[in-house]
């Protein structure tokens, strides 16, 4: 059933890829082609802010679908991670962004323009 | 009545809508039987598609959330061992819980085999039947119950809050201090679980300064550490 080599793998490159990319997105889709509304919200979002992010796909594998949401135990697909850091899914993200809190959060990282 | 027949109905009205899981979880030294959502990942999907769906006008079948109550969360099994152990020392039996946030009910399920009588209360009621159907053989001194923390009050107080993973948007602190201030009887003691996420950091702290006495402890699950922090409202605050 679960494969410990596997999921040490997906965990290390889960880590690997939260730490080299500022801005990460694990959705469902990638970001020109999202498979989900809630991918697709938090791609608008980031857009519209002009934020440069990557976007990984989760359907590429179940085992890295499985080890993205062991990571931080959070049981939903998409996750916003910002320099290293658990943001929130789709809800947060969208509640940040109406409440005009998602732009000076990335301002106060360095990564848009103040 | 007997609990059987309604485990049996509640369990076909379930797998109606979705595939479960038995299973049979040890806490300390008891255990109990507990079901949950086979594959939380096919419920996610439902919710995505009926997404896409209304932004092309097709309206949904109930309010669309993330579906955060189908997945058991680390916290709240850690929560379920805490109270276990917990209770070798301060018997939880007699007293009055609430298990806020419940999803499918597995801190609420551990506080009612301890012996309490438990509220099992969540702002998502489609994990409310699983929140039942797992405190069924505690039914007499269990109620399941939709409530929204920031919203709704209960006409009663609780000697215990448990609230499991219920931190990880900051915007949710407030809404749950002043629930927890409302709803704890004098001398009732608040207990939260998270798995140190970076956002919650600052709790322990934010919550002391509001007059709260914290004490906090780790567990670790995993991978991951779950924080677990008891607070009580010193006299006066």
């Amino acid at each position: 059933m679960t494969d410990v080599a596997a999921d040490t793998r997906t965990h290390d490159f889960i880590a690997r890829t939260v730490e080299e990319n500022p801005v990460v997105l694990f959705m469902k889709g990638v970001p020109d082609q999202p498979q989900c509304g809630f991918s697709a919200i938090c791609v608008q979002i980031l857009d519209h802010l002009g934020v440069d992010f990557a976007g990984v796909d989760v359907l590429q594998s179940d085992e890295l679908r499985q080890g993205v949401k062991a990571f931080t135990d959070w049981p939903t697909i998409p996750q916003l991670y910002v320099k290293g850091e658990f943001v929130g899914g789709s809800d947060i993200v969208r509640q940040m962004f109406e409440a005009g809190e998602l732009k000076p959060f990335f301002v106060e990282r360095g990564l848009l323009p103040a | 009545m007997t609990a059987e027949p309604d485990r049996a109905r509640l369990l076909a009205r379930i797998r109606r809508e979705f595939d479960v899981v038995e299973e049979r979880l040890t806490f300390g030294a008891r255990s109990l039987a507990f079901a949950r959502v086979a594959d939380p990942d096919k419920v996610l999907d439902e919710v995505c598609e009926q997404e896409t769906l209304r932004e092309k006008g097709i309206p949904p079948k109930r309010e669309l959330r993330m579906p955060y109550w189908a997945a058991v969360w680390e916290s709240a099994s850690a929560i379920g061992e805490h109270l276990a152990q917990r209770d070798a020392a301060r018997p939880l039996a007699g007293l009055s819980a609430l298990d806020l946030g419940c999803g499918m009910g597995m801190a609420g399920a551990v506080m009612a085999m301890l012996g309490a009588r438990v509220v099992l209360a969540d702002i998502d009621t489609a994990g409310l039947l699983f929140a039942r159907l797992n405190t069924l053989p505690w039914a007499a001194r269990t109620t399941v119950t939709r409530l929204d923390w920031s919203r709704d009050d209960r006409d009663e107080r609780f000697d215990m809050i448990v609230g499991a993973d219920v931190l990880y948007d900051a915007t949710q602190w407030a809404p749950i201090e002043a629930f927890a201030r409302r709803h704890l009887a004098p001398g009732g003691v608040l207990i939260l679980g998270e798995p140190s996420r970076i956002g919650a950091d600052g709790f322990p702290v934010w919550l002391a300064d509001l007059g709260w006495a914290v004490t906090s402890s780790e567990r670790v699950a995993g991978d991951l550490t779950v924080r677990i922090h008891e607070a009580r409202l010193a006299a006066g605050a």
